[in-house]
């Protein structure tokens, strides 16, 4: 703010501020005309609106006593009397940035500690699940779901199974956080509606589903040809790629035969995003712990 | 002063009048001059352009559907605050913002960082039916949003006036417009300006790779 | 021999009227509005059913429709009586009517469409401000122009606080609304982020201060009185906070702002002035409560006096609770929770329509050529039902702000946060349901109301009232109070 301006400031607020303190003191001191009754003498409405003339109430002359010494006061001490910056120096981005020293003084030993270990073994730990939850409930569930377990409307794998489509460690894991996915399977309806029908039979029978064997041979070879190549000839995915295990149960996008059979017609693409801009290293590494505590619940405390 | 002169006052229905707007006028005077007069000092950060078409559209419906009744776009300068939500939130990242859409009220969590947290994809399942991915959530979904076409000529015509209140959009800009947003829903650009919260008007590239849990080092 | 001049008074009963249905139009999309908050499939997917697009309907509607009526209609009756004059400018009274209904009406109907400025109590677009700023224009000049015909030469404390209300918010109306029209349903403003949120909270703070209060406190300052029998407390103490109250509230907005990008100094002084606003806010209670010295008996009979009463009662515990809420310290843990909602409708429904029911209770009969309300049972009923709607609501709203600000903040002895934002909505979600119950006693008081509105109304629907006539001269002779020694 210009001098200029911080002289407009502090005019107004001293004669604004002025005014109040004089009608504060003149007010219980003021001669006022009055009748013998106590009363102005000023009548309005038919004669039946009239006025007294009472003293202040002297609880009110110390409240408001109290608060003028409290606003003059605050603003003496802090910054608000034009460019006056107030005799504490305060600025709400100093306090800000005290409270986080204060703060990271507590949390620094704490990330020190998580840091000696690996991802598996701080999955043990409930400090490091308590934090981890926090962060997971406030960033991942969204997609993930406060229980962890996936959404298929989304793509969102469900965390607390064994299944994993980029690998399962606390290192692959941690990558998955740091660095986001992208899943991408490309729509195949260019193959023509039949083939679309039959080869959603054959991956049902991958996992041993009900299914229509006749339908599932027909497009056997066309799988070997066309889906092996990131669902491996087997159909057990890889975790290179991010392809999903088709013989398990768990489904990505949901496992009854209209959704199989739409996954392979329009394709599907999964985007998780890197958390790296977000989350420091050390919250990734606590946040993959909690996500390797999710599906081992019964890892031991380092 | 003595009694007369209020007295005076009391008695004369222009004197009261004068008075009293004298008197109101004071808070706004010293609060609100000084911010406008020097609102020229809060300059948008180097590289930072006003909304693009899309976006602009996409805020604009943000401020129709009236988002800010519960969703803030405000960190404050808590450790707390950083700490949940990131850097707190600058004077420089709201130049663009006619209104302002700071909020008062949270509802649902704060949003000035927003951008890039969510797939594309969640945002649009979000908006259409909050609770198919957060099931405790209170959000309306919105799925009129998905079947409202955005009109050029309407983008370009605000693009004109925002001009005229001093946003750089130039020529080219504003020509540009009608192919930048064809095609597109409102959905779409909603979701655009939400992706572009807290990424595209950061206030300078260092706070652009801040830390957001850290407790809000800045 | 003077001419016989009747009081104006079918402007008043349309105000009156208008009063009461926007009383229960606003509640009711209010406690809709409630129920989304709970109940969110209650959109039904259909815009003007969301939340997000009827709130500002509810607060249009209770504030400037419900609260503006009321205020019109109160304001054209006081400044009658204690002018002992008919109003000025009969037509352009009904326009201020007519005109302010229509203002009404398409704001509530265009902002569920999606028409609005987006900032808040400010919703309405731009052609609809301006059809306002015209209404008010018309209203000062009619307040004004009816004092300058006034037959009693002080002008009573009620006038000057409607006077100043008309000032103030016609001044915070166009310097708030001022923007540049895109089209007929899209307007940007002329200022942008630091300066728009400083101009939206001092007028929106204001819009507190002189719609909700200080024209509150004019009808406070003649109904108070007129009910309790009894001279008003103290003129020494209307003078100092009138004065006090009408300048420092102006500053108070920037208490909206605190930790934001808004500089430092602007909240600092802000919250100083909401310390100093505490003055004239208690003042000007007591000055209420204390005229009911002598007619506290009243309160066993009286449910008029009931309202009233409980109105300064809330206006003295709210108007404290705001000058602690903008403490920077206070307001850090309350900001952006339900402890403003609590805080608002411990105002708007404690203090605002309190004193409104109250007064509409006492001047009702007197407008409609009645000696009282038609029911007085169904008075009580009202009372109480809206007494304990209000504890309903405040108390749930503010455990639930409470609730909000600790789990956000709660940290743990190791520096981490202790809660998702997730975990504090699914925390109050209860208190919404307790929330919306207080809401549904609240409105069915005002359909109590209405029915005994209805029913006292009855000869002035026959067309069968007589008009009063303005005493001239006046029955009470002007006492004039011997002068002051000269050396005094």
């Amino acid at each position: 703010m210009s001098t200029g301006w911080s002289l407009w400031v502090m005019f107004l607020v001293v004669l604004n501020l002025g005014i109040t303190l004089f009608l504060f003191l003149w007010g219980p001191r003021a001669k006022i005309p009055s009748l013998p009754d106590q009363t102005t003498g000023h009548v309005w409405a038919h004669g039946t609106l009239r006025e007294g003339l009472r003293p202040l109430p002297r609880w009110w002359l110390l409240l408001s006593a109290s608060m003028f010494v409290a606003g003059i006061g605050y603003l003496v001490l802090y910054p608000g009397f034009g460019n006056h910056k107030g005799l504490l120096h305060w600025t709400a981005h100093g306090e800000l940035a005290r409270a986080v020293a204060a703060n990271d003084a507590k949390l620094e030993p704490l990330m020190r500690r998580f840091a000696l270990y690996p991802v598996e073994q701080l999955a043990g730990d409930p400090a490091a699940q308590q934090l981890g939850r926090r962060l997971f409930d406030d960033d991942c569930a969204a997609c993930h779901g406060r229980g962890a377990r996936g959404n298929q409307a989304l793509g969102a794998p469900d965390l607390t199974d064994a299944d994993w489509l980029y690998g399962g460690t606390g290192q692959d894991i941690a990558t998955s956080i740091h660095d986001g996915r992208g899943g991408v399977m490309p729509p195949w309806g260019s193959l023509g509606e039949p083939t679309v029908k039959n080869l959603a039979q054959y991956v049902l029978g991958l996992s041993g589903a009900p299914h229509d064997a006749k339908m599932a041979a027909t497009a056997e070879p066309i799988f070997k040809a066309t889906c092996a190549a990131c669902h491996g000839p087997d159909g057990k995915g890889n975790q290179g790629v991010g392809a999903p295990n088709l013989t398990d149960h768990v489904w990505l996008h949901g496992g009854r035969l209209a959704d199989i059979e739409a996954t392979i017609r329009d394709g599907r693409q999964g985007h998780m995003p890197d958390w790296d801009k977000r989350l420091d290293d050390g919250q990734i590494h606590v946040l993959a712990a909690y996500v390797y505590h999710l599906s081992h619940p019964d890892a031991a405390t380092p | 002063m003595a009694y007369r002169h209020f007295e005076f006052i009391e008695k004369h229905a222009a004197a009261l009048g004068i008075f009293t707007a004298v008197m109101v006028s004071f808070g706004g005077l010293a609060e609100i001059t000084p911010l406008f007069m020097e609102a020229h000092a809060v300059k948008a950060p180097a590289g930072v352009r006003p909304y693009d078409p899309l976006r602009l559209a996409g805020r604009d419906i943000y401020v129709r559907e009236g988002c800010y009744l519960c969703h803030s776009q405000m960190i404050r300068a808590l450790r707390f605050e950083t700490q949940r939500y990131g850097h707190y939130s600058t004077a420089e990242e709201s130049v663009y913002d006619r209104p302002f859409q700071w909020g008062s009220k949270r509802t649902g969590p704060d949003l000035a960082r927003v951008g890039g947290k969510y797939s594309d994809d969640w945002q649009r399942m979000h908006l259409l039916d909050p609770r198919s991915v957060v099931p405790p959530s209170n959000m309306p979904g919105y799925p009129w949003l998905a079947k409202a076409a955005i009109d050029g000529a309407d983008i370009q015509a605000r693009m004109r006036v925002l001009r005229r209140l001093g946003d750089p959009y130039s020529d080219a800009d504003i020509a540009a417009a009608p192919v930048e947003v064809k095609g597109k829903t409102e959905l779409d650009a909603l979701v655009a300006y939400l992706q572009g919260l807290g990424i595209d008007n950061e206030p300078h590239p260092a706070v652009a790779t801040a830390k957001v849990g850290k407790a809000g080092t800045p | 021999m003077p001419h016989t001049e009747y009081y104006n008074d079918k402007v008043v009963r349309q105000f009156l009227l208008a009063s009461a249905i926007w009383g229960i139009v606003g509640m009711t999309v209010g406690l809709y509005a409630a129920a989304d908050l709970m109940w969110p499939a209650l959109n039904l997917d259909l815009p003007w059913f969301t939340f997000s697009r009827i709130r500002p309907d509810h607060t249009f509607g209770v504030i400037f429709a419900f609260g503006g009526s009321a205020l019109m209609g109160t304001c054209y009756y006081v400044v009658q009586r204690t002018g002992h004059a008919r109003l000025a400018f009969d037509r352009l009274a009904a326009f201020t009517f007519w005109g302010w209904q229509l203002s009404c009406v398409l704001a509530m109907l265009t902002m569920p469409m999606g028409l609005t400025q987006g900032k808040e109590y400010a919703e309405p677009e731009w052609w609809i401000d301006i059809l306002i700023a015209a209404v008010w224009v018309g209203f000062g000049v009619v307040f004004f122009g009816s004092l300058a015909r006034r037959r009693i030469r002080h002008i009573y404390v009620a006038n000057w606080y409607y006077g100043a209300f008309i000032i103030a918010v016609g001044l915070l109306h166009i310097v708030n609304n001022l923007a540049v029209p895109v089209s007929w349903t899209k307007s940007y403003p002329i200022y942008s982020g630091v300066v728009d949120a400083m101009v939206q909270w001092w007028y929106g703070h204001n819009a507190v201060a002189f719609f909700l209060t200080a024209g509150f406190l004019g009808m406070m300052y003649y109904f108070v009185p007129r009910q309790a029998q009894q001279p008003l407390w103290s003129y020494r103490f209307s003078i100092v906070n009138f004065w006090a109250l009408i300048s420092v509230y102006m500053w108070a907005g920037a208490h909206h702002l605190m930790y934001t990008a808004l500089p430092d100094w602007v909240q600092s002084v802000g919250m100083a002035f909401s310390l100093v606003l505490l003055m004239p806010s208690w003042g000007s209670a007591a000055n209420g409560l204390m005229t009911f010295n002598g007619s506290w008996h009243k309160l066993k009979t009286d449910p008029a006096v009931k309202f009233m009463v409980m109105a300064l009662v809330f206006y003295a515990a709210a108007t404290f609770e705001g000058s602690m809420m903008a403490v920077k310290t206070v307001n850090s843990l309350s900001h952006y929770t339900d402890w403003t909602i609590a805080h608002v409708h411990s105002g708007s429904l404690g203090w605002v329509a309190m004193i409104t029911i109250g007064s509409l209770y006492a001047m009702a009969p007197r407008a409609l050529g009645r000696p009282a309300m038609h029911s007085h049972k169904a008075m009580e009923i009202h009372f109480w039902l809206h007494m304990l709607g209000t504890l309903f609501y405040v108390g749930a709203m503010w455990t639930a702000g409470v609730t909000e600000g600790e789990m956000w903040r709660a940290t743990l002895p190791d520096g981490s946060l202790k809660y998702a934002f997730l975990d504090s909505l699914i925390a109050v979600r209860p208190m919404y349901l307790v929330r919306w119950m207080g809401g549904a006693l609240i409105l069915s008081g005002m359909w109590v109301m209405a029915w005994n509105l209805w029913h006292t109304a009855a000869d002035a629907r026959a067309r069968i009232i007589q008009p009063i006539p303005v005493p001239i001269p006046e029955p009470v002779p002007h006492q004039v109070p011997a002068p002051l020694p000269v050396a005094g």
